[in-house]
């Protein structure tokens, strides 16, 4: 009996290894057929981390890159200057408080709404009925009314001057247009009935958390794109991501400091390879330690502050850590962002200035720990960093040891993207490891959030020139002429430099990876779009 | 029997109600300011004041802690959680097509480690000291000591990477069940094997086994009794180890891309969307409660002497 179940259970065994054998040469063909699809020269399927989510343009919600694909706006932003998109050309009137648009001929949605005045009108509404969740954005507080002049005109009226509202208003959200008869009782508050832009693809297919599938938008004003199809799919793991790339089940992934799918050892290894192509950005967004004002931290002390600028060495940095993909920093913001190429007091690499401006305030070297002490006090700060973006462990540990040869204590502290909010807010932080938003939200948009709570208020709100820095901002966001804003913002960027709310470290490229045969490779004009729309193969 | 089943029904209720509660305070009074996580799940670049009284009156946060419980209970017994803070979608929807997913690669990998377990198993008992029951022994310590995600991306190289056979990642057809599967499968045959081959071992050298064997009861009479004996514990252990994969599979889940239960709740811990944690908690606990319940019946009807306890 006993060799008779053996003999089954052998057999049971062999039998079912065998049959997974089976299963797993059987989708050869399928795997091979897989591949001929995938080659069929006209599609792109880029990894993502997250789903896209509710794509609704006037809401904060999707995934930027899709929201740009699918939806344009009045204007564009390349290069510091503002282009045409649906709007050919404008005028601003004396006082700079309204803009006139001339509107493209013949545009219509991809759900055969014209594209006209009153859609703008009705755009621009929707989005001033839910001003609250765009305070933000100081345009949206400004904004007075829409008005339609003719069919192909229309008026936006300000409560006073302005100067980033086109820059504003190129930005993907939330003033970019959606057809009006997707919207649900006149708003677009509680969600659209359905996605219809003018933008070059219109969204297909999306299934949940799986994926989802664009198609280009033929009528399209500039011609139809000649990718007709781009997949958006969800791929969680790094690792997952980079083996998928390898397999051609992916072919494009697009990183920016925060939205890497696969580190940098991975993409440097793959530049090699005659297969792929991997591009950079110019530099486009800037990396740096937010400090606190706050009074009761240590880090409020001027001398503190310039002692950690002076402790990091940025190009090792960017040398090592960065893999040569961030350029190293001596400025809060470019010299390439508007209005600030302004002449500021070169701070470099310095362990020995470092370590007299300790010394100014007091302090003394303690040599049986190697750090500084006051009072009894070991001179530390608390390092604070965003744990789910893999590459802010290893800068704050190299930070760390930087600052050590100076004589400061760096204690590390992790946090997930929630609590970094709640860190920042309440002022709990001594340096904060943070990136801006770029081009084109620098410096305007970035200098603003000194204002708001959870923003960058404790940075600077103790700050003895804190109060001056408000009024240089809201100054130069009001000015009507070059000469006075470019004086403001010298100001402003002289005081912040000074002052150190920002410690700048480094600025940040996007990466492109593709396969090598994919033609027209370049990045769109901000970290937050990809322009499938004008690559090929 | 049935007074039996009754009781553990209804004890369903009680557990309901703790259980709800718990989840509902911890996670809520986790923040005293609930409209910044909503804000914040929602991508708002910059939350100001204005916007966090909007929100609180929107979503109902000035109301009493109570009052909010209530109105979420209500819904909940209903199966209706809410919308997502994330994707403003219903969040049971969500909740269980995700449940779906993981159900199944559950429901697969339980087979397929059932499947193996009993073969290697029971072989090895019979072989006992033998060759084959120590190379198997072998292997199979060496595999479980070998985390699971590292045994997935090793999996995911060769079958997908190098030889092209399988897909890396995500649903879709048969074939996509197989890697995960068998990365999971893994993990847990390591273990019920050996707890079936001991289990087998004991119930070799009992009394009854040599009384039945004296009194002259064929072979296959006796075989039958043994692994009936011998599966009792491993049924129970298997039954409760279905709700673990479908709470805890978020590392297959991650390296496969699979939209299942883990990944959706890890996802939403991160971006602190609390309705679709608050959801989680609570059909992951009536869901180890009914598979326990469900374990116990087996084990009834499989074991008389446990009827009456």
């Amino acid at each position: 009996m006993k060799r008779l179940i053996c003999s089954v259970l052998l057999a049971a065994l062999i039998f079912s290894i065998s049959a997974c054998g089976a299963a797993v040469g059987g989708t050869g063909d399928d795997a091979a057929n897989a591949e001929q699809t995938s080659s069929e020269k006209d599609s792109l399927t880029m990894a993502v981390a997250g789903d896209i989510n509710d794509i609704n343009v006037h809401e904060y919600n999707g995934n930027m890159i899709a929201q740009g694909m699918v939806f344009e706006g009045l204007v564009n932003y390349k290069s510091g200057k503002i282009i045409p998109s649906l709007a050919e050309s404008w005028e601003l009137s004396e006082d700079g408080k309204v803009y006139t648009f001339h509107l493209r001929e013949d545009v219509k949605f991809t759900d055969g709404e014209p594209f006209n005045a009153q859609a703008v009108k009705d755009n621009i509404n929707a989005v001033q009925k839910n001003a609250s969740r765009h305070s933000w954005l100081v345009l949206s507080t400004k904004i007075v009314s829409c008005d339609v002049v003719d069919e192909k005109t229309v008026n936006l009226v300000l409560s006073e001057a302005y100067y980033p509202t086109l820059t504003e208003l190129a930005l993907v959200r939330p003033y970019r247009m959606m057809s009006p008869k997707s919207f649900i009782d006149g708003e677009t508050k509680n969600g659209v009935s359905y996605y219809a832009g003018t933008g070059p693809y219109v969204l297909d297919e999306h299934v949940e958390d799986q994926y989802a599938t664009f198609k280009a938008n033929e009528d399209y004003r500039d011609g139809a794109p000649a990718i007709k199809t781009v997949t958006f799919k969800v791929m969680p793991s790094g690792e997952t991501t980079l083996l998928a790339f390898k397999n051609g089940e992916i072919d494009f992934l697009f990183g920016t400091y925060y939205t890497g799918m696969i580190d940098p050892e991975a993409i440097i290894s793959l530049e090699s390879d005659s297969n792929y192509q991997v591009k950079y950005s110019d530099p486009i967004a800037s990396r740096y330690l937010l400090t606190n004002s706050l009074t009761d931290r240590v880090i409020s002390d001027n001398n503190i502050k310039l002692a950690v600028w002076y402790a990091i060495n940025r190009d090792e940095l960017c040398k090592y850590i960065f893999e040569g993909m961030e350029t190293p920093a001596q400025t809060i913001f470019p010299k390439s962002a508007p209005y600030c190429d302004v002449d500021l007091e070169k701070r470099g690499y310095d362990t020995k200035k470092a370590k007299s401006y300790i010394e100014t305030s007091g302090w003394t070297m303690d040599d049986s720990t190697g750090y500084y002490a006051k009072d009894g006090q070991t001179l530390t700060l608390e390092l604070l960093y965003n744990s789910s973006v893999a590459t802010n462990k290893e800068i704050c540990e190299y930070i760390q040891s930087n600052l050590k040869d100076a004589g400061i204590k760096a204690d590390l502290v992790a946090a997930d993207k929630s609590s970094i909010y709640d860190y920042r807010g309440s002022g709990r932080f001594d340096l904060l490891l943070d990136c801006s938003w770029g081009t084109p939200y620098d410096p305007q948009s970035t200098v603003t959030g000194i204002f708001a709570e959870n923003s960058f208020k404790n940075c600077a709100v103790a700050l003895s020139c804190y109060d001056e820095l408000c009024d240089l901002i809201n100054k130069a966001l009001v000015s009507v002429d070059e000469d006075s804003r470019q004086e403001y913002y010298t100001k402003m960027l002289t005081i912040l430099h000074n002052e150190c709310p920002f410690i700048p470290l480094s600025y940040s490229k996007s990466s492109i990876v593709t396969s090598a045969d994919l033609k027209g490779v370049d990045f769109g004009y901000t970290q937050y779009d990809v322009p499938f729309s004008v690559y090929s193969y | 029997m049935r007074g039996y089943l009754i009781k553990r029904f209804l004890f369903l209720i009680p557990m309901f109600f703790i259980v709800s509660f718990c989840a509902f305070a911890l996670i809520n009074l986790s923040t005293d300011k609930p409209a910044v996580v909503v804000l914040e799940a929602q991508g708002v670049p910059l939350i100001t004041d204005e916007l966090i009284e909007h929100t609180n009156a929107e979503y109902g946060f000035d109301k009493p802690f109570l009052v909010r419980y209530w109105n979420w209970l209500k819904n909940a017994a209903k199966f209706e959680f809410g919308e997502s803070y994330v994707s403003q979608k219903d969040v049971s929807e969500s909740v269980f097509t995700a449940f779906r997913y993981t159900f199944q690669l559950a429901i697969a990998t339980t087979i397929t480690t059932v499947l193996f377990s009993l073969i290697l198993g029971v072989l090895c008992a019979i072989w006992e000291g033998r060759a084959f029951d120590r190379l198997t022994r072998f292997i199979m310590f060496i595999i479980s000591a070998m985390p699971a995600y590292w045994i997935g991306i090793l999996c995911v190289w060769l079958f997908s990477v190098k030889t092209r056979l399988l897909p890396t990642s995500g649903v879709g057809s048969f074939k996509n069940f197989i890697l995960p599967t068998f990365v999971m499968s893994i993990g847990y045959c390591g273990f019920y094997f050996r707890m079936i081959r001991n289990s087998m071992l004991d119930n070799i050298n009992e009394n009854y086994v040599y009384f039945f064997r004296a009194n002259g009861v064929r072979e296959q009479k006796i075989t039958r009794h043994i692994l009936g004996n011998s599966f009792q514990t491993v049924i129970t252990a298997f039954s409760m180890a279905i709700p673990g994969m479908v709470a805890g599979t978020v590392v297959i889940e991650n390296v496969f891309a699979w939209p299942g239960l883990g990944r959706l709740c890890v996802t939403a811990v991160f971006s602190r969307d609390i309705p679709i944690i608050e959801a989680y908690i609570l059909l992951i606990a009536l869901f180890y409660c009914f598979f326990n319940i469900l374990s116990d019946v087996i084990n009834a009807v499989v074991n008389p002497r446990m009827r009456k306890a």
